[in-house]
């Protein structure tokens, strides 16, 4: 019994010796692995290759063929790093290229210092190699006849030529010919029609106004208006296809939307932008959270039953309290 | 090496370790503390209200998160329709609002009572703070950061898969909302605290207690009105 007292009112010695051993542990970890830097391509590949090309045209961002002559270095590094808080500070060039690109932000993937050199190394070489001065390159009258008519392009780069009489805002907000089905985008977004490859369902974490009852879910942004957010069906399937958002890549990398699942998303989406979002789910707050108070209150009474018996009345006189 | 992959990618190995050997140690330096040490004995009613319900709440909290470790498909199959998704979530909701409602009961209790403030010991405080943070994270979590059965089906689980297979995604977590990351990290410090504090009683696996007629626990040889 001394020893469990002792135990229970000091901490016990060698509480010490692990907490020695946990330091430990964090520095031996910490040190090899704070030495060790991918190559430029690699993380380049892994994170920038969704909305970025190097000579090859604009996707969802620029074409970064050059990019490392055009800007300071310590500002791309820092726009690599730490993009959330270079749009939070308002930065004028920031600005700028989020009205130039649908306000879609460049997700912040937590790279170092190291890394961000590392990229823009690649983007250096790889900008040498390539003889031709860059090009702006809009998207074909071929490539939308391509999609209306049905044709299933399973690479958005394929069809991307130079065709200089298209303004892009026009085919960005165009959605007269959509090619999706927004009754399967309706079926994709709540999880009744899985995807091909195993991505999550949206509801999962993004409501929208069209999803009626307990609503969809709020780690994510209200996807209500999300069509005219990024500018309308080329730009959203960009966005869809691609899920540039830091939160997102994580599982989208690995499971990503195939083209024509987007396409029926985009349909849905395009039908539920005329829809008011809903910053407050009423029915969540009354039924939700209702039911859930009830079924608590419910389980204490429950309880009490059960233990109906318990000799409170007995206890009471035979221990004096 | 970024905070983040110290955090998620470190942190849960040295935790795991630490508890591993920890208990280990523990086991064979003072097997006879593997208990909580009832304090039945000097306070029963509000005892009663806070533990039954805090414990049925945790183990059906902690149920529901083991089943969607081992069969997240299984979670997601059945949340295809928001009906079903709805009924998990809600019934996950009341479990919480039980666990949290009782581990309040227990806090209060602990430290409002000078008997039982007097056989508390700083780990103790200790364990009861993180459990309390724990719940409330998860209680918020599920108010205002739905639907976690899914999400942490989708993104959670692969990652805590990750750990278990000795590559740690750290990408599959480290954007997720602060309190979701809170939720994360400070799991990870209750495995870490287990073989310190009374918590290591769940190592007894004490599972017949779930259906277990009531005890009564009174003193033996004392004169009634003699306090």
């Amino acid at each position: 019994m001394t020893s469990n007292f002792y135990f229970h009112y000091k901490i016990p010695r060698w509480t010490y010796i692990f907490l020695s051993i946990f330091l430990s542990f964090i520095w031996l970890f910490y040190m090899p692995l704070a030495q060790s830097s991918e190559a430029g391509k690699t993380i380049y590949q892994s994170f920038c290759v969704s909305c970025h090309t190097i000579g090859k045209g604009r996707l969802v961002g620029p074409d970064l063929k050059g990019v490392t002559e055009l800007r300071e270095t310590a500002w791309l590094v820092r726009w690599i790093r730490e993009p959330n808080k270079m749009v939070a500070e308002g930065d004028p060039l920031v600005k700028q290229l989020l009205a130039e690109y649908n306000n879609i932000p460049m997700p912040s993937f937590g790279l170092s210092k190291t890394q961000a050199e590392d990229i823009l190394a690649y983007i250096k070489a790889e900008s040498n190699k390539l003889e031709m001065p860059p090009k702006v390159i809009k998207i074909t009258d071929e490539f939308i006849n391509s999609k209306t008519s049905g044709t299933n392009n399973t690479d958005n780069t394929a069809a991307i030529n130079i065709n200089p009489n298209i303004t892009e805002n026009t085919l960005l907000t165009d959605n007269s010919e959509l090619f999706g089905n927004a009754v399967i985008g309706k079926k994709l977004f709540t999880g009744q029609q899985t995807f091909s490859k195993g991505s999550p369902a949206c509801i999962a974490c993004h409501r929208n106004t069209a999803i009626k009852g307990l609503g969809g879910g709020t780690l994510g942004p209200d996807l209500t208006k999300v069509f005219s957010r990024y500018g309308g069906e080329i730009g959203l399937n960009s966005v869809l296809t691609s899920t540039p958002f830091p939160t997102m890549q994580g599982v989208f990398s690995k499971k990503p939307v195939s083209d024509v699942e987007a396409e029926h998303l985009t349909a849905f989406f395009a039908k539920t932008d005329k829809l008011p979002e809903r910053p407050v789910n009423i029915v969540f707050i009354v039924i939700g959270i209702g039911i859930g108070v009830l079924g608590f209150i419910a389980s204490y009474i429950l309880m009490h039953f059960i233990w109906r018996n318990r000799l409170t009345g007995v206890r009471k006189p035979l221990v004096g309290r | 090496m970024s905070f983040d992959q110290l955090l998620y990618g470190v942190f849960p190995y040295v935790c795991i370790i630490i508890a591993i050997v920890g208990t280990i140690w523990r086991y064979t330096k003072d097997r006879f503390s593997y208990s909580s040490l009832s304090s039945q004995f000097l306070e029963t009613r509000q005892l009663f209200w806070g533990s039954v319900a805090w414990h049925y709440g945790i183990l059906g909290v902690l149920a529901a998160h083991l089943l969607g470790f081992l069969i997240p498909q299984s979670i997601l199959w059945w949340n295809m329709e928001p009906v079903r998704l709805y009924i998990l979530e809600t019934t996950g909701f009341v479990l919480g609002l039980l666990a949290l409602a009782g581990l309040v009961m227990l806090v209060i209790r602990r430290f409002s009572n000078s008997r039982i403030r007097s056989v508390t010991s700083p780990m103790d405080a200790t364990l009861l703070l993180v459990l309390l943070v724990q719940v409330v994270a998860g209680v918020w979590i599920a108010i205002f950061f739905r639907w976690g059965s899914s999400w942490y089906s989708s993104f959670a689980v692969p990652y805590l898969w990750s750990i278990l297979e000795l590559k740690p995604d750290v990408s599959l977590v480290n954007n997720l909302p602060w309190v979701v990351q809170l939720h994360i990290v400070n799991a990870f410090v209750l495995i870490l605290l287990l073989p310190f504090t009374r918590l290591v009683h769940f190592l007894s696996v004490p599972i017949k207690y779930v259906w277990r007629p009531h005890q009564i626990v009174r003193w033996n040889e004392r004169s009634v009105n003699n306090t």
